[in-house]
C-alpha cells in the first residue's frame, strides 16, 4: 500500500488548514464565506418578513426599538486539489513515489476530517483526476488508484494547470507536487493562483540534483525532452551549478510567497513524519 | 644524444596540431541521462556549452599519443650519439684473453665488457675501414685479418674466450704490428685489465688506444701449492692469497686422488697471504688444494700438483775414474752406479756418463758427455780453447736454477759445435755446456774436463749435476707449473710417440722432443709414452692458475705517443634511431593497451594481491 497503517494512524491527529474563508458545496468544519447556522455570531441585519422569529435579537429591540436579526458564521467543507507531476523528470531517485506518498497523506487527512480531496496526475497524456476521497475508505481507494499511475513521458505543466483551472480545480486548497524542472516554471506557478485559499508548492528535488555526484566530460541527456547538454564537470562547473540551482530555488520560493503559496522543499530522503507532522504543520498547510 | 642527422624532420612535429585539434573537437562523451537538463543549461551556459570546442584536458591517451609522435619525429630526425672515433683505415684490436679477464667484477665479465668496448671502437670506424683482431693469450694468434665486415670482426671477437693462463703480450704486440701495411700505420687498440709485466709495458706499441676493463681487486686465490717429502710421507704447502681489502674466511681442503685428506677453515687478513702445511701420507697421486670462496674469479680457487716417487736409477760411468764425480754419485739416493773403462753403449741403464771416454757412435741411453775423447754423434770438435772466458749464461734455464757459476774457471775446453743444442754456458761461439735431444734420448755435454776446471769445487756443482741428471732421465720437476707454460716432455727410453690428454677431454699426439704447447687450462695433463704400439709409461703434469692473474686490481697502461699512428681523432656519430623506434613501439603498445580498457589489468592486480597475501 502507498502508506503504512501506522503512519496513517499518526496522520489522524492532523487536519487540513485553510488561511481564509472558502465556500464548499457541503457543510463542513471550515469557515465559509457564507453565513450559516453555526454557533459563531457574525452580524445583525434588519428583519424582513419571512425571517425566522427565533433569530430576532430582542435585547437590541428593547434598547433600540428596532427589529434586527442575528446572523451566524457558516462552516463548509474544504476541497483539497492536489496536482501531482508524473512526468519523466519525476521518475528519478524515487521523486514520484515521494510526491505520491505526500499527496496521498494530505488527501487522507483531508478525507478523514470531512473534507474532499482528489489528486490530479500530470503526465504525457495531459491531466486526469483521481476519484474523490471523502472518507477513510474512499481515501484507501484513491491510494490504489495512485498505485497504478506510472510516471513517464513529457508533460506540459502550464497547459495542464490551465485545463485544471477550467475544470474548476482551483476551488479550495490546491497543492502542486512537482520538481518544476521546466523553462515554464513561472507560468506554472502563475496558474496556481488561489488567493486566500492557502495553496502550496511541494518542490520535490533529489540530493543528486542538488549535489551531482558525477564528474568528467559527459553528455547530459534530458529524460523528458531528450535534449542534451555537453558538460565537463570540473569543480568550478559544479560550484557554478550549485550556485545557479540555489538561486533558481530562491526565485521559485519568492514567486510562491508573492502568490500566497506555501513553499516546501521535499527530498526523497526526507522523513515523511517530520515533513507532515512538523514542517507542513509549521508551514500552515495542516494543523 | 648529441645531435640530429636530419634536423629538418623535426618539422613533422607539427602533426601534433591535428592530434590536439582532434582532441579539442572530440565529443565522445559518455551519456548520462538526468531528470532534466534545465538546471544544467543555466549552470554551464558560460562554461562549456557556449564553446565551439572543448578545452584540452589532461588525458593519458593524449599524452601517450604525443609521446609516440615525439618518438617518431625524433626517429625521423635520426639522432646520434657523438663519441671519439677511431681514425685511419685499419684498426687492430688486441684482446686480452688472460685468466684475469674471466673476472666477474663487471658483468657479464671483464671479457664481456672488453667485447662491448671493441664493438664501440669498430662502430666508430669510418665506413670501409678494415679490422684485424689479435687474441692475447699464452699463444697469441690473429683471429681475423683486415676484414671490412663488422660482423666478421665481431664474430672473431666473440670467439675469444679468456684462458686460465697469463697472456704473452710481447708476442701479441708483435703480431699486431705485423698486421700493419708498411708505411701505413694502423690504429692499434688494446682491450685489457692491465696485467702486463714491466717488460710487456715497454713493448706496447706507441700510440696504442687503451680500453681498460675491471674495477676491483676483490679476490681470494690458492696462489701456491708445493708438494714434497715430509717426515711421514708426502707433505703439501698451500698458500692462500687474499687480494681483498677485507679479511676473508675460506674453507680450504686438500684432496689426493679425489679423496679429501685435509681441510681447514682459515681466515686470511686483507691483502695478505697465508701458508698452511698438510701431511698427505706415503702414497702418491694427484693433489688438488681448493677453497670455497665467493669471489670474482673462481678459476683460481684450486691449485694442482702431482706426487711421484722417483724410481731407483741405474747409472753407468764410462771413463778412467773421477774422484769428484764418483763422490757425488754416491750421494744420490737409490742409485746403482756401475763403472766401465771400456766403451759401452749404455743399453739397460737409466743414465750413462762418458767422462773423458770414447763415445760409441750409438748410445742407447740418456748420456752426459764430459770432455769426450771422441766426439759423440752430432758433436763436431774443431780444436781446443785455452782458458776460455764465459761469455754467455742461460740464466733462465731450469738446469741453472740456483746454480751460481760466476766463479767458474776453466783451463782448457774443446772447441765444439752442436747443431740444435741449447747452450747453457758459452764462450764465444763455442758451447761449454749444452743440452739436446737425440732420437728418444736426451744428451748433455760438458766440453771441459772436471779436473781442468774448478767446477767440482763450486758450491753449485752438486746442484748442477743433480739438475742435469734429472733432466736427462726425465725425472726433473716439470718445467711447466702454470697454465700457459709449454710442457717440455722428457721421453722415456725407446719412446716413439707421446699421447697427451688435456683437461677438458681433448687429446694431442706428440713426437719425442716436442713440447706440449696447448696448456691454457689448469688441471692435470696426462702423458702416455709409446714405443710403437706398446705403451711404455705414463706421466702426469699439473698446471695451476698463474698467481699474477689472480691479482685483479686493474693497472694503468701508459702508452707513449706516436703522432704517426691514427688514434681517437675522429668524432664518430653513433645512430640511436633503433632505440628511439623501440621506445615508439613500446609507447604504441601502451597506447593500444590503455585505449582498449587496459585488458588484463584487473587480473594482474588480483594476481599480485594474491601473491602478497600470506599463504
Amino acid at each position: 500500500m502507498l502508506l503504512e497503517p501506522e503512519f496513517l494512524s499518526r496522520l489522524e491527529r492532523l487536519s487540513l488548514a485553510t488561511r481564509g474563508r472558502m465556500t464548499g458545496a457541503y457543510p463542513g468544519g471550515h469557515r465559509s464565506k457564507r453565513l450559516g447556522s453555526s454557533v459563531d455570531f457574525a452580524d445583525w441585519r434588519a428583519y424582513v418578513p419571512g425571517d425566522d422569529f427565533r433569530r430576532i435579537d430582542y435585547q437590541i429591540y428593547a434598547r433600540l426599538d428596532r427589529l434586527l436579526v442575528r446572523l451566524y458564521e457558516a462552516e463548509d467543507e474544504v476541497t483539497l486539489q492536489i496536482v501531482l507531476d508524473a512526468t519523466s523528470s519525476m521518475n528519478f531517485d524515487s521523486k514520484f513515489e515521494t510526491g505520491a506518498r505526500v499527496g496521498g497523506a494530505l488527501a487522507y487527512l483531508a478525507a478523514l476530517h470531512g473534507d474532499r480531496a482528489r489528486i490530479w496526475v500530470v503526465d504525457a497524456k495531459g491531466i486526469r483526476p483521481s476519484p474523490w476521497a471523502r472518507s477513510r475508505d474512499s481515501a484507501i481507494a484513491l491510494f490504489k488508484w495512485l498505485d497504478k499511475v506510472e510516471p513517464g513521458g513529457k508533460g506540459d505543466l502550464p497547459t495542464a494547470l490551465k485545463r485544471f483551472a477550467s475544470a474548476g480545480g482551483l476551488r479550495g486548497v490546491t497543492v502542486l507536487i512537482s520538481d518544476l524542472l521546466t523553462e515554464d516554471w513561472e507560468a506554472t506557478l502563475r496558474r496556481m493562483a488561489s488567493p486566500g485559499a492557502g495553496g502550496a508548492l511541494l518542490h520535490v528535488l533529489s540530493r543528486a540534483e542538488l549535489e551531482p555526484a558525477f564528474r568528467g566530460d559527459l553528455l547530459l541527456v534530458d529524460s523528458e525532452a531528450g535534449g542534451t547538454v555537453e558538460v565537463s564537470l570540473s569543480d568550478q562547473v559544479l560550484r557554478q551549478y550549485r550556485k545557479r540551482t540555489a538561486e533558481w530555488m530562491r526565485r521559485v520560493s519568492e514567486t510562491c510567497r508573492r502568490r500566497d503559496l506555501h513553499y516546501e522543499l521535499v527530498s526523497p530522503d526526507d522523513d515523511l513524519d517530520s515533513l507532515l507532522l512538523v514542517r507542513l504543520r509549521e508551514g500552515g498547510l495542516v494543523r | 644524444m648529441d645531435g640530429l642527422l636530419a634536423p629538418a624532420a623535426l618539422a613533422s612535429a607539427l602533426l601534433a596540431i591535428p592530434i590536439l585539434i582532434t582532441y579539442m573537437l572530440k565529443a565522445r562523451r559518455p551519456r548520462q541521462v538526468i531528470p532534466s537538463t534545465f538546471l544544467w543549461q543555466a549552470a554551464t551556459r558560460n562554461v562549456a556549452a557556449s564553446r565551439p570546442w572543448d578545452r584540452i584536458r589532461s588525458s593519458v591517451l593524449l599524452i601517450l599519443q604525443l609521446l609516440l609522435l615525439a618518438a617518431l619525429v625524433l626517429a625521423l630526425a635520426q639522432p646520434y650519439r657523438a663519441a671519439p672515433g677511431v681514425a685511419g683505415d685499419h684498426l687492430v684490436l688486441v684482446m686480452d684473453a688472460s685468466g684475469s679477464m674471466a673476472a666477474t667484477d663487471q658483468l657479464p665479465s671483464r671479457m664481456g665488457i672488453a667485447r662491448i668496448e671493441a664493438r664501440k671502437l669498430i662502430e666508430s670506424l669510418d665506413p670501409g675501414a678494415s679490422v684485424s683482431v689479435v687474441s692475447a693469450n699464452p699463444r697469441p694468434q690473429v683471429m681475423i685479418s683486415s676484414t671490412s665486415s663488422r660482423g666478421e670482426a665481431m664474430k672473431a671477437i666473440e670467439a675469444i674466450e679468456p684462458t686460465e693462463a697469463a697472456a704473452d703480450f710481447a708476442e701479441a704486440f708483435l703480431l699486431a704490428e705485423s698486421l700493419e701495411t708498411p708505411g701505413e700505420p694502423a690504429s692499434i687498440a688494446l682491450l685489457s685489465d692491465g696485467g702486463l709485466s714491466e717488460e710487456e709495458l715497454r713493448l706496447v706499441p706507441p700510440g696504442t688506444i687503451v680500453r681498460k676493463v675491471g674495477t676491483t681487486s676483490s679476490n681470494v686465490a690458492v696462489s701456491g701449492l708445493e708438494v714434497g717429502d715430509g717426515p711421514n710421507g708426502f707433505r703439501a704447502l698451500v698458500e692462500i692469497h687474499n687480494f681483498d681489502d677485507d679479511e676473508r674466511t675460506v674453507d680450504l681442503s686438500v684432496d689426493v686422488d679425489d679423496v679429501e685428506v685435509a681441510s681447514e677453515t682459515i681466515e686470511v687478513a686483507a691483502d695478505s697471504a697465508l701458508e698452511r702445511s698438510f701431511e698427505l701420507g706415503p702414497l702418491g697421486g694427484r693433489v688438488v688444494a681448493s677453497i670455497v670462496s665467493e669471489d670474482n674469479l673462481p678459476q683460481d680457487n684450486a691449485a694442482f700438483a702431482v706426487l711421484e716417487r722417483s724410481a731407483p736409477r741405474k747409472i753407468l760411468v764410462v771413463g778412467p775414474g773421477n774422484f769428484f764425480l764418483e763422490s757425488l754419485l754416491e750421494q744420490i739416493p737409490a742409485a746403482e752406479v756401475d763403472t766401465e773403462e771400456a766403451t759401452d753403449d749404455g743399453a739397460g741403464y737409466d743414465l750413462v756418463v762418458y767422462d773423458r771416454a770414447v763415445v760409441p757412435r750409438r748410445v742407447r741411453a740418456p748420456a752426459l758427455f764430459i770432455a769426450p775423447k771422441v766426439s759423440p754423434a752430432g758433436v763436431t770438435t774443431s780444436g781446443v780453447i785455452k782458458t776460455p772466458q764465459i761469455t754467455y749464461v742461460a740464466a733462465d734455464d731450469p738446469l741453472l736454477d740456483q746454480v751460481d757459476l760466476s766463479e767458474l774457471a776453466i783451463a782448457r775446453t774443446d772447441d765444439v759445435r752442436i747443431p740444435g743444442a741449447r747452450t747453457l754456458l758459452g764462450s764465444g761461439d763455442a758451447p761449454l755446456v749444452a743440452t739436446w735431444s737425440q732420437g728418444s734420448y736426451r744428451r748433455a755435454f760438458i766440453g771441459f774436463s772436471l779436473n781442468e776446471s774448478n767446477l767440482p769445487l763450486q758450491v753449485a756443482f752438486p746442484i748442477f749435476i743433480d739438475h742435469v741428471f734429472s733432466w736427462l732421465t726425465g725425472s726433473e720437476p716439470p718445467s711447466a707449473r702454470h697454465a700457459g707454460d709449454p710442457i717440455e716432455i722428457a721421453p722415456l727410453p725407446g719412446t716413439t710417440a707421446i699421447e697427451a690428454s688435456i683437461p677438458g677431454g681433448r687429446g694431442q699426439q706428440l713426437l719425442p722432443g716436442q713440447a706440449l704447447e696447448d696448456t691454457s687450462s689448469t688441471g692435470f695433463y696426462g702423458l702416455t709414452f709409446f714405443d710403437g704400439e706398446e705403451e711404455i709409461g705414463r706421466r702426469t703434469v699439473a698446471l695451476s692458475f698463474p698467481p699474477g692473474e689472480s691479482e685483479l686490481a686493474p693497472k694503468d697502461i701508459s702508452v707513449r705517443p706516436n703522432p704517426a699512428r691514427p688514434g681517437l681523432t675522429r668524432t664518430a656519430r653513433h645512430p640511436v634511431v633503433v632505440w628511439v623506434l623501440g621506445l615508439a613501439l613500446l609507447l604504441l603498445l601502451v597506447e593500444w593497451w590503455w585505449g582498449h580498457g587496459r585488458p588484463g589489468a584487473t587480473e594482474i592486480t588480483a594476481l599480485l594481491r594474491r601473491e602478497r597475501e600470506p599463504a
